[in-house]
Protein backbone atom coordinates (compact mmCIF):
# COMPACT_ATOMS: atom_id res chain seq x y z
CA UNK A 1 0.00 0.00 0.00
CA UNK A 2 2.82 2.40 1.04
CA UNK A 3 4.17 1.47 -2.21
CA UNK A 4 1.40 3.17 -4.11
CA UNK A 5 0.40 6.10 -1.21
CA UNK A 6 4.09 7.38 -0.90
CA UNK A 7 4.65 8.49 -4.94
CA UNK A 8 0.98 9.75 -5.20
CA UNK A 9 1.32 11.69 -1.68
CA UNK A 10 4.96 13.19 -3.03
CA UNK A 11 3.03 14.17 -6.14
CA UNK A 12 -0.44 15.73 -4.05
CA UNK A 13 2.22 17.68 -1.92
CA UNK A 14 4.53 18.45 -5.33
CA UNK A 15 1.22 20.50 -6.68
CA UNK A 16 -0.23 22.25 -3.55
CA UNK A 17 3.31 24.04 -3.36
CA UNK A 18 3.09 24.70 -7.28
CA UNK A 19 -0.61 26.05 -6.98
CA UNK A 20 0.68 27.86 -3.78
CA UNK A 21 3.54 29.35 -5.47
CA UNK A 22 1.74 30.23 -8.98
CA UNK A 23 -0.94 32.18 -6.90
CA UNK A 24 1.39 33.81 -4.18
CA UNK A 25 3.96 35.46 -7.05
CA UNK A 26 1.08 35.91 -9.26
CA UNK A 27 2.66 33.93 -11.99
CA UNK A 28 1.49 34.70 -15.71
CA UNK A 29 -0.52 32.16 -17.26
CA UNK A 30 1.88 31.76 -20.06
CA UNK A 31 4.81 31.04 -18.17
CA UNK A 32 3.89 28.90 -15.75
CA UNK A 33 -0.28 27.85 -15.36
CA UNK A 34 -1.34 26.57 -11.91
CA UNK A 35 -2.00 22.68 -11.41
CA UNK A 36 -6.19 23.75 -11.64
CA UNK A 37 -5.27 25.69 -14.94
CA UNK A 38 -3.68 22.60 -16.26
CA UNK A 39 -6.57 20.35 -15.12
CA UNK A 40 -9.08 22.43 -16.81
CA UNK A 41 -7.39 22.50 -19.68
CA UNK A 42 -7.15 18.68 -20.46
CA UNK A 43 -11.02 18.69 -19.71
CA UNK A 44 -11.58 21.25 -21.98
CA UNK A 45 -9.73 20.16 -24.91
CA UNK A 46 -10.16 16.38 -23.88
CA UNK A 47 -11.24 15.16 -27.45
CA UNK A 48 -8.31 16.76 -29.22
CA UNK A 49 -6.03 15.18 -26.94
CA UNK A 50 -7.67 12.32 -27.35
CA UNK A 51 -7.66 12.01 -30.70
CA UNK A 52 -3.66 13.22 -31.15
CA UNK A 53 -2.83 10.77 -28.53
CA UNK A 54 -4.38 7.93 -30.41
CA UNK A 55 -2.55 8.92 -33.39
CA UNK A 56 0.66 9.13 -31.49
CA UNK A 57 0.09 5.86 -30.27
CA UNK A 58 -1.19 4.13 -33.21
CA UNK A 59 2.13 5.43 -34.78
CA UNK A 60 3.81 4.11 -31.56
CA UNK A 61 2.26 0.94 -31.87
CA UNK A 62 3.14 0.17 -35.28
CA UNK A 63 6.51 1.08 -34.95
CA UNK A 64 6.97 -1.44 -32.48
CA UNK A 65 5.65 -4.02 -33.96
CA UNK A 66 8.00 -3.76 -37.28
CA UNK A 67 10.55 -3.65 -34.83
CA UNK A 68 9.74 -6.56 -33.43
CA UNK A 69 9.06 -8.63 -36.64
CA UNK A 70 12.50 -6.92 -38.00
CA UNK A 71 14.55 -7.38 -34.79
CA UNK A 72 13.31 -11.12 -34.31
CA UNK A 73 14.29 -12.15 -38.11
CA UNK A 74 17.76 -10.13 -37.49
CA UNK A 75 18.63 -11.85 -34.71
CA UNK A 76 17.54 -15.45 -35.65
CA UNK A 77 20.16 -14.99 -38.36
CA UNK A 78 22.62 -13.54 -36.82
CA UNK A 79 22.05 -16.22 -34.21
CA UNK A 80 22.60 -18.56 -36.86
CA UNK A 81 25.14 -17.27 -39.07
CA UNK A 82 27.90 -16.04 -37.22
CA UNK A 83 29.65 -14.07 -40.17
CA UNK A 84 26.27 -12.43 -40.54
CA UNK A 85 26.25 -11.13 -37.44
CA UNK A 86 29.80 -9.72 -37.47
CA UNK A 87 29.86 -7.93 -40.57
CA UNK A 88 26.20 -6.20 -39.70
CA UNK A 89 25.81 -5.54 -35.93
CA UNK A 90 28.81 -3.40 -36.14
CA UNK A 91 25.89 -1.15 -38.77
CA UNK A 92 23.18 -1.89 -35.64
CA UNK A 93 25.49 -0.03 -33.45
CA UNK A 94 25.84 2.74 -35.23
CA UNK A 95 22.51 3.27 -36.30
CA UNK A 96 21.65 3.08 -31.80
CA UNK A 97 24.56 5.59 -31.48
CA UNK A 98 23.70 7.95 -33.80
CA UNK A 99 20.83 10.83 -32.47
CA UNK A 100 17.84 10.29 -34.03
CA UNK A 101 16.69 13.55 -34.47
CA UNK A 102 19.61 14.12 -36.94
CA UNK A 103 18.66 11.44 -39.10
CA UNK A 104 14.72 12.24 -38.99
CA UNK A 105 15.19 15.62 -41.36
CA UNK A 106 16.39 12.92 -44.16
CA UNK A 107 14.22 10.65 -43.48
CA UNK A 108 11.68 13.81 -43.44
CA UNK A 109 13.05 14.51 -47.20
CA UNK A 110 12.96 10.65 -48.57
CA UNK A 111 9.57 9.48 -47.49
CA UNK A 112 8.51 12.40 -45.46
CA UNK A 113 7.45 14.95 -47.96
CA UNK A 114 4.63 12.38 -49.73
CA UNK A 115 3.51 10.25 -46.52
CA UNK A 116 4.40 11.61 -43.08
CA UNK A 117 2.67 8.85 -41.39
CA UNK A 118 5.25 6.30 -42.98
CA UNK A 119 8.32 9.05 -42.33
CA UNK A 120 7.12 8.78 -38.46
CA UNK A 121 7.28 4.70 -38.18
CA UNK A 122 10.64 4.82 -39.83
CA UNK A 123 11.59 7.19 -37.41
CA UNK A 124 10.04 5.71 -34.64
CA UNK A 125 11.28 1.60 -35.60
CA UNK A 126 15.04 3.27 -35.75
CA UNK A 127 14.53 4.38 -32.48
CA UNK A 128 13.11 0.89 -30.80
CA UNK A 129 14.85 -1.80 -33.14
CA UNK A 130 17.71 -1.93 -30.77
CA UNK A 131 17.42 -3.33 -27.43
CA UNK A 132 14.73 -5.54 -28.81
CA UNK A 133 17.72 -6.33 -31.19
CA UNK A 134 20.44 -7.25 -28.35
CA UNK A 135 17.77 -8.46 -25.86
CA UNK A 136 17.29 -10.97 -28.47
CA UNK A 137 20.49 -11.89 -29.08
CA UNK A 138 21.65 -12.42 -25.72
CA UNK A 139 18.31 -14.90 -25.10
CA UNK A 140 18.78 -16.91 -28.19
CA UNK A 141 22.88 -17.12 -27.19
CA UNK A 142 21.64 -17.92 -23.82
CA UNK A 143 19.54 -21.05 -24.35
CA UNK A 144 21.09 -23.87 -22.30
CA UNK A 145 23.05 -26.04 -24.52
CA UNK A 146 21.58 -29.07 -22.31
CA UNK A 147 18.65 -27.78 -23.97
CA UNK A 148 19.51 -27.58 -27.21
CA UNK A 149 21.11 -31.23 -26.83
CA UNK A 150 17.68 -32.21 -25.43
CA UNK A 151 15.73 -31.33 -28.86
CA UNK A 152 18.40 -32.76 -30.81
CA UNK A 153 18.27 -36.16 -29.51
CA UNK A 154 14.83 -36.74 -30.01
CA UNK A 155 15.77 -35.54 -33.68
CA UNK A 156 13.48 -32.03 -33.39
CA UNK A 157 13.58 -30.20 -36.82
CA UNK A 158 14.77 -26.80 -37.12
CA UNK A 159 10.75 -25.68 -37.13
CA UNK A 160 9.88 -28.00 -34.15
CA UNK A 161 13.29 -26.15 -31.83
CA UNK A 162 12.51 -22.44 -33.05
CA UNK A 163 8.76 -22.89 -31.99
CA UNK A 164 9.39 -25.00 -28.67
CA UNK A 165 12.67 -24.45 -27.69
CA UNK A 166 13.68 -20.97 -29.20
CA UNK A 167 10.73 -18.74 -29.03
CA UNK A 168 9.65 -19.94 -25.44
CA UNK A 169 13.10 -19.22 -24.33
CA UNK A 170 13.88 -15.97 -25.48
CA UNK A 171 10.54 -14.91 -24.03
CA UNK A 172 11.96 -12.94 -20.68
CA UNK A 173 14.75 -11.30 -22.57
CA UNK A 174 12.14 -10.88 -25.15
CA UNK A 175 9.71 -8.66 -22.87
CA UNK A 176 12.18 -6.81 -21.20
CA UNK A 177 13.50 -5.70 -24.37
CA UNK A 178 10.06 -4.86 -25.44
CA UNK A 179 9.27 -2.57 -22.30
CA UNK A 180 12.49 -0.48 -22.75
CA UNK A 181 11.53 -0.18 -26.87
CA UNK A 182 8.17 0.37 -26.37
CA UNK A 183 9.04 3.61 -24.23
CA UNK A 184 11.70 4.32 -26.95
CA UNK A 185 8.93 3.94 -29.58
CA UNK A 186 6.66 6.14 -28.07
CA UNK A 187 9.56 8.76 -27.33
CA UNK A 188 10.90 8.46 -31.39
CA UNK A 189 6.91 8.91 -32.48
CA UNK A 190 7.56 12.49 -30.39
CA UNK A 191 10.49 13.52 -31.64
CA UNK A 192 9.55 12.59 -35.47
CA UNK A 193 6.56 14.28 -35.33
CA UNK A 194 8.83 17.46 -33.70
CA UNK A 195 10.77 17.12 -36.88
CA UNK A 196 7.74 17.22 -38.93
CA UNK A 197 6.60 19.72 -37.64
CA UNK A 198 3.31 21.27 -38.54
CA UNK A 199 1.30 20.38 -41.55
CA UNK A 200 -0.21 17.18 -41.77
CA UNK A 201 1.10 15.70 -38.77
CA UNK A 202 -1.56 15.24 -35.92
CA UNK A 203 -0.38 13.60 -32.79
CA UNK A 204 0.46 14.90 -29.11
CA UNK A 205 3.88 16.45 -30.50
CA UNK A 206 2.20 18.68 -33.03
CA UNK A 207 -0.90 19.38 -30.64
CA UNK A 208 2.26 20.72 -27.90
CA UNK A 209 3.90 22.44 -30.92
CA UNK A 210 0.41 24.23 -32.05
CA UNK A 211 0.06 25.45 -28.63
CA UNK A 212 3.32 26.64 -27.54
CA UNK A 213 2.90 28.40 -31.03
CA UNK A 214 -0.49 29.84 -29.51
CA UNK A 215 1.29 30.48 -25.86
CA UNK A 216 -1.45 28.10 -25.07
CA UNK A 217 1.02 26.90 -22.25
CA UNK A 218 -2.05 25.32 -19.65
CA UNK A 219 -2.29 22.97 -23.30
CA UNK A 220 0.91 22.45 -23.39
CA UNK A 221 1.17 20.70 -19.68
CA UNK A 222 -1.84 18.94 -20.58
CA UNK A 223 -0.45 17.11 -23.92
CA UNK A 224 2.67 16.56 -21.82
CA UNK A 225 0.60 14.96 -18.97
CA UNK A 226 -0.97 12.81 -21.16
CA UNK A 227 2.06 11.72 -23.15
CA UNK A 228 4.23 10.87 -20.06
CA UNK A 229 0.55 9.21 -18.61
CA UNK A 230 1.14 7.09 -22.15
CA UNK A 231 4.37 6.09 -21.38
CA UNK A 232 4.01 5.07 -17.97
CA UNK A 233 0.75 3.08 -18.18
CA UNK A 234 2.28 1.61 -21.52
CA UNK A 235 5.40 0.48 -19.41
CA UNK A 236 2.90 -0.98 -16.70
CA UNK A 237 1.10 -2.94 -19.11
CA UNK A 238 4.13 -4.38 -20.87
CA UNK A 239 5.50 -5.12 -17.04
CA UNK A 240 1.85 -6.96 -16.22
CA UNK A 241 2.27 -8.92 -19.65
CA UNK A 242 6.10 -10.28 -18.38
CA UNK A 243 4.95 -11.25 -14.67
CA UNK A 244 2.04 -13.09 -16.60
CA UNK A 245 3.76 -14.96 -18.88
CA UNK A 246 7.31 -15.64 -17.43
CA UNK A 247 6.70 -15.35 -13.65
CA UNK A 248 5.75 -18.93 -13.30
CA UNK A 249 9.29 -19.82 -14.99
CA UNK A 250 11.53 -18.67 -12.01
CA UNK A 251 8.94 -19.36 -8.86
CA UNK A 252 7.44 -16.57 -7.44
CA UNK B 1 23.79 -65.35 -27.57
CA UNK B 2 22.29 -61.86 -28.25
CA UNK B 3 25.13 -59.19 -28.87
CA UNK B 4 25.26 -56.21 -26.33
CA UNK B 5 22.88 -53.34 -26.48
CA UNK B 6 25.60 -51.17 -27.04
CA UNK B 7 28.68 -51.82 -28.03
CA UNK B 8 31.55 -48.75 -28.38
CA UNK B 9 34.62 -50.14 -29.83
CA UNK B 10 38.06 -48.56 -29.51
CA UNK B 11 36.77 -45.25 -29.62
CA UNK B 12 38.51 -41.93 -29.41
CA UNK B 13 37.21 -38.71 -28.80
CA UNK B 14 39.62 -35.37 -30.09
CA UNK B 15 38.62 -31.72 -29.32
CA UNK B 16 40.42 -29.58 -31.79
CA UNK B 17 43.81 -30.66 -31.30
CA UNK B 18 44.16 -32.89 -28.12
CA UNK B 19 42.61 -36.35 -27.84
CA UNK B 20 39.67 -36.42 -24.84
CA UNK B 21 39.39 -40.27 -24.70
CA UNK B 22 41.39 -42.96 -26.27
CA UNK B 23 40.56 -45.92 -26.87
CA UNK B 24 37.78 -46.94 -25.10
CA UNK B 25 35.58 -50.32 -25.56
CA UNK B 26 32.87 -51.27 -23.61
CA UNK B 27 29.35 -53.01 -23.73
CA UNK B 28 26.38 -53.21 -22.25
CA UNK B 29 23.58 -55.74 -21.99
CA UNK B 30 20.06 -55.52 -21.40
CA UNK B 31 19.33 -54.44 -17.69
CA UNK B 32 22.67 -54.47 -16.85
CA UNK B 33 23.56 -50.90 -15.15
CA UNK B 34 27.18 -49.71 -16.46
CA UNK B 35 28.80 -46.83 -14.57
CA UNK B 36 32.00 -44.86 -15.67
CA UNK B 37 34.00 -43.00 -12.89
CA UNK B 38 36.91 -41.42 -13.22
CA UNK B 39 38.60 -37.95 -12.47
CA UNK B 40 37.35 -34.93 -13.60
CA UNK B 41 38.21 -34.08 -17.25
CA UNK B 42 39.22 -37.86 -18.45
CA UNK B 43 36.04 -37.68 -20.99
CA UNK B 44 33.44 -39.95 -19.11
CA UNK B 45 30.93 -37.72 -19.98
CA UNK B 46 32.17 -37.55 -23.52
CA UNK B 47 32.19 -41.28 -23.94
CA UNK B 48 28.40 -40.91 -23.14
CA UNK B 49 27.60 -38.27 -25.14
CA UNK B 50 29.11 -40.05 -28.37
CA UNK B 51 27.12 -42.76 -27.59
CA UNK B 52 24.34 -40.91 -27.52
CA UNK B 53 25.38 -39.17 -31.11
CA UNK B 54 25.84 -35.47 -29.31
CA UNK B 55 29.42 -35.78 -30.43
CA UNK B 56 31.38 -37.97 -33.42
CA UNK B 57 33.88 -40.29 -32.88
CA UNK B 58 37.95 -39.27 -34.38
CA UNK B 59 37.90 -43.43 -34.67
CA UNK B 60 36.37 -46.26 -33.83
CA UNK B 61 32.43 -47.55 -33.54
CA UNK B 62 29.53 -47.11 -31.50
CA UNK B 63 27.06 -49.49 -32.53
CA UNK B 64 23.59 -50.01 -30.71
CA UNK B 65 21.57 -53.64 -31.23
CA UNK B 66 18.81 -53.69 -33.98
CA UNK B 67 16.65 -50.33 -33.59
CA UNK B 68 17.50 -49.68 -30.23
CA UNK B 69 16.05 -46.16 -29.02
CA UNK B 70 18.31 -44.12 -26.81
CA UNK B 71 17.50 -41.41 -24.23
CA UNK B 72 19.65 -39.35 -22.23
CA UNK B 73 19.21 -37.85 -18.45
CA UNK B 74 21.37 -34.31 -18.55
CA UNK B 75 22.92 -33.59 -14.78
CA UNK B 76 20.49 -30.68 -14.29
CA UNK B 77 17.48 -32.00 -14.94
CA UNK B 78 17.29 -29.76 -18.30
CA UNK B 79 13.69 -29.18 -18.00
CA UNK B 80 11.52 -26.56 -20.08
CA UNK B 81 11.15 -23.72 -17.07
CA UNK B 82 7.85 -22.88 -19.27
CA UNK B 83 5.98 -25.76 -19.42
CA UNK B 84 4.61 -28.17 -16.48
CA UNK B 85 5.85 -31.32 -15.28
CA UNK B 86 3.43 -32.59 -17.51
CA UNK B 87 4.19 -31.24 -20.26
CA UNK B 88 8.16 -31.56 -20.21
CA UNK B 89 7.85 -35.45 -19.81
CA UNK B 90 5.30 -35.53 -23.32
CA UNK B 91 7.65 -33.95 -24.92
CA UNK B 92 9.61 -36.44 -26.59
CA UNK B 93 6.44 -37.57 -27.53
CA UNK B 94 5.06 -34.67 -29.06
CA UNK B 95 8.43 -34.21 -31.21
CA UNK B 96 7.99 -37.01 -32.82
CA UNK B 97 4.72 -36.90 -33.51
CA UNK B 98 3.83 -40.16 -31.55
CA UNK B 99 0.60 -40.08 -29.01
CA UNK B 100 1.37 -39.58 -25.47
CA UNK B 101 -2.30 -40.46 -24.06
CA UNK B 102 -1.41 -43.18 -20.97
CA UNK B 103 1.91 -43.06 -21.27
CA UNK B 104 3.10 -39.64 -19.90
CA UNK B 105 0.63 -40.87 -16.55
CA UNK B 106 2.44 -44.32 -16.46
CA UNK B 107 5.83 -42.78 -16.47
CA UNK B 108 4.96 -40.08 -13.91
CA UNK B 109 3.79 -42.46 -11.66
CA UNK B 110 6.86 -44.45 -12.09
CA UNK B 111 9.05 -41.97 -10.75
CA UNK B 112 6.01 -40.91 -7.89
CA UNK B 113 5.13 -37.83 -9.42
CA UNK B 114 1.56 -38.49 -10.32
CA UNK B 115 0.44 -36.15 -8.25
CA UNK B 116 2.08 -33.27 -9.63
CA UNK B 117 1.70 -33.19 -13.09
CA UNK B 118 0.30 -29.34 -13.43
CA UNK B 119 3.39 -27.82 -11.42
CA UNK B 120 6.26 -26.07 -13.15
CA UNK B 121 9.93 -27.06 -12.52
CA UNK B 122 10.27 -23.49 -10.64
CA UNK B 123 8.25 -25.26 -7.76
CA UNK B 124 9.66 -28.73 -7.28
CA UNK B 125 12.60 -29.35 -5.31
CA UNK B 126 15.96 -30.45 -7.35
CA UNK B 127 15.28 -34.37 -6.32
CA UNK B 128 12.01 -33.75 -7.66
CA UNK B 129 13.03 -32.40 -11.06
CA UNK B 130 15.45 -34.84 -11.50
CA UNK B 131 12.19 -37.41 -10.93
CA UNK B 132 10.43 -35.69 -13.73
CA UNK B 133 13.68 -36.08 -16.10
CA UNK B 134 13.95 -39.45 -15.52
CA UNK B 135 10.39 -39.36 -16.33
CA UNK B 136 10.83 -37.41 -19.61
CA UNK B 137 13.80 -40.11 -20.10
CA UNK B 138 11.59 -43.20 -19.64
CA UNK B 139 7.97 -42.23 -22.10
CA UNK B 140 9.81 -42.77 -25.33
CA UNK B 141 9.92 -46.32 -24.03
CA UNK B 142 13.86 -46.34 -24.46
CA UNK B 143 16.01 -49.57 -24.55
CA UNK B 144 18.85 -47.51 -23.24
CA UNK B 145 19.34 -45.02 -20.75
CA UNK B 146 22.74 -42.59 -20.65
CA UNK B 147 22.84 -41.11 -17.77
CA UNK B 148 25.57 -37.89 -17.12
CA UNK B 149 26.10 -37.48 -13.43
CA UNK B 150 22.14 -37.01 -13.18
CA UNK B 151 22.86 -36.47 -8.92
CA UNK B 152 25.74 -34.54 -8.99
CA UNK B 153 23.60 -31.47 -7.52
CA UNK B 154 21.19 -33.73 -5.00
CA UNK B 155 21.94 -34.32 -1.14
CA UNK B 156 23.28 -37.62 -0.28
CA UNK B 157 19.86 -39.15 0.75
CA UNK B 158 18.41 -38.29 -2.19
CA UNK B 159 21.04 -39.35 -4.63
CA UNK B 160 21.04 -43.21 -2.94
CA UNK B 161 16.78 -42.96 -3.22
CA UNK B 162 17.25 -42.02 -6.90
CA UNK B 163 19.96 -43.97 -7.68
CA UNK B 164 17.65 -47.12 -6.34
CA UNK B 165 14.89 -46.09 -8.37
CA UNK B 166 16.63 -45.82 -11.80
CA UNK B 167 17.93 -49.74 -10.72
CA UNK B 168 14.40 -50.91 -9.98
CA UNK B 169 13.14 -49.72 -13.41
CA UNK B 170 16.46 -50.96 -15.28
CA UNK B 171 15.87 -54.45 -13.64
CA UNK B 172 12.19 -54.52 -14.20
CA UNK B 173 12.17 -53.52 -17.74
CA UNK B 174 15.82 -55.09 -18.84
CA UNK B 175 16.46 -51.08 -19.56
CA UNK B 176 20.31 -51.25 -20.45
CA UNK B 177 21.97 -47.53 -18.49
CA UNK B 178 25.18 -46.53 -19.08
CA UNK B 179 25.64 -44.04 -15.84
CA UNK B 180 28.72 -41.58 -14.84
CA UNK B 181 29.42 -40.32 -11.90
CA UNK B 182 32.50 -39.47 -9.97
CA UNK B 183 31.03 -40.81 -6.51
CA UNK B 184 32.49 -44.31 -5.78
CA UNK B 185 29.59 -45.07 -3.23
CA UNK B 186 26.94 -44.01 -6.17
CA UNK B 187 28.80 -46.15 -8.61
CA UNK B 188 28.94 -48.90 -6.59
CA UNK B 189 25.37 -49.12 -5.20
CA UNK B 190 23.81 -48.87 -8.39
CA UNK B 191 26.03 -50.57 -10.90
CA UNK B 192 26.36 -54.40 -11.82
CA UNK B 193 29.88 -53.30 -13.46
CA UNK B 194 31.82 -50.02 -12.33
CA UNK B 195 34.88 -49.41 -15.42
CA UNK B 196 37.48 -47.15 -13.90
CA UNK B 197 38.67 -44.41 -16.64
CA UNK B 198 42.74 -42.91 -16.66
CA UNK B 199 42.90 -38.54 -17.05
CA UNK B 200 42.72 -37.10 -20.03
CA UNK B 201 43.56 -38.75 -22.51
CA UNK B 202 40.52 -41.00 -20.82
CA UNK B 203 40.86 -44.81 -20.95
CA UNK B 204 39.33 -47.99 -19.17
CA UNK B 205 41.84 -48.91 -16.89
CA UNK B 206 39.80 -51.77 -14.86
CA UNK B 207 36.50 -53.22 -15.02
CA UNK B 208 35.05 -54.40 -11.79
CA UNK B 209 31.78 -56.41 -11.04
CA UNK B 210 29.84 -55.76 -8.28
CA UNK B 211 27.95 -58.74 -7.03
CA UNK B 212 24.58 -58.78 -6.06
CA UNK B 213 21.88 -59.15 -8.75
CA UNK B 214 18.24 -57.68 -9.43
CA UNK B 215 17.22 -54.74 -7.31
CA UNK B 216 18.85 -53.55 -4.11
CA UNK B 217 17.51 -51.72 -1.02
CA UNK B 218 19.38 -49.67 1.28
CA UNK B 219 20.76 -52.31 3.50
CA UNK B 220 23.03 -53.50 0.55
CA UNK B 221 25.32 -50.53 1.43
CA UNK B 222 26.08 -51.83 4.68
CA UNK B 223 26.91 -55.75 2.53
CA UNK B 224 30.49 -56.90 1.99
CA UNK B 225 29.83 -57.33 -1.68
CA UNK B 226 29.23 -53.19 -1.44
CA UNK B 227 32.07 -52.61 1.06
CA UNK B 228 34.51 -55.08 -1.83
CA UNK B 229 33.42 -53.24 -4.48
CA UNK B 230 33.80 -49.84 -3.32
CA UNK B 231 37.37 -50.64 -1.97
CA UNK B 232 38.13 -52.01 -5.66
CA UNK B 233 37.24 -49.40 -7.60
CA UNK B 234 38.84 -46.79 -4.81
CA UNK B 235 42.28 -48.49 -5.52
CA UNK B 236 41.75 -48.83 -8.86
CA UNK B 237 40.59 -45.10 -9.21
CA UNK B 238 44.36 -44.18 -7.44
CA UNK B 239 46.17 -46.52 -9.52
CA UNK B 240 44.72 -44.79 -12.63
CA UNK B 241 45.42 -41.31 -11.36
CA UNK B 242 49.17 -42.43 -10.60
CA UNK B 243 49.59 -44.44 -13.31
CA UNK B 244 49.59 -41.23 -15.82
CA UNK B 245 51.35 -38.89 -13.40
CA UNK B 246 54.20 -40.88 -12.64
Amino acid sequence: MIRFLAPFGAALIFLMVWEGAVALFSVKAFVLPAPTAIGASLIDSFSDLAAAAGHTLKITWISLAVAIVLSLALALAFSAVRLLELTFYPYAVVLQVTPIIAVAPLIMIWVGLDNVDLALVIIATLVAFFPLLTTLIQGLRGIEKNLKDVFRLYGASTWQTFVHLQLPATMPAFLSGLKISAGLALIGAVVAEFVAGSGTASGLAWTMLEASNRLQTDKVFAALFVLSGLGVVQYYLLAWLEETLTGHWVGK
Amino acid sequence: MTPPLVDVNQVGIRFGSFDAVSDVSLSVADGEIVTLVGPSGCGKSSVLRTVAGLETAAKGRVSLRGAAALSFVFQDAALLPWLTVEKNVALPLRLSGADGGSRVEEALERVGLADRPQAFPSQLSGGMRMRVSIARALVSQPDVMLMDEPFAALDELRRFDLAKLVRDIAKTRGLAVLFVTHSVFEACFISDRVLVMTPRPGRIATDITVDGDGQRSADFRESDAFAKASAEVSTALRAASFEVAS
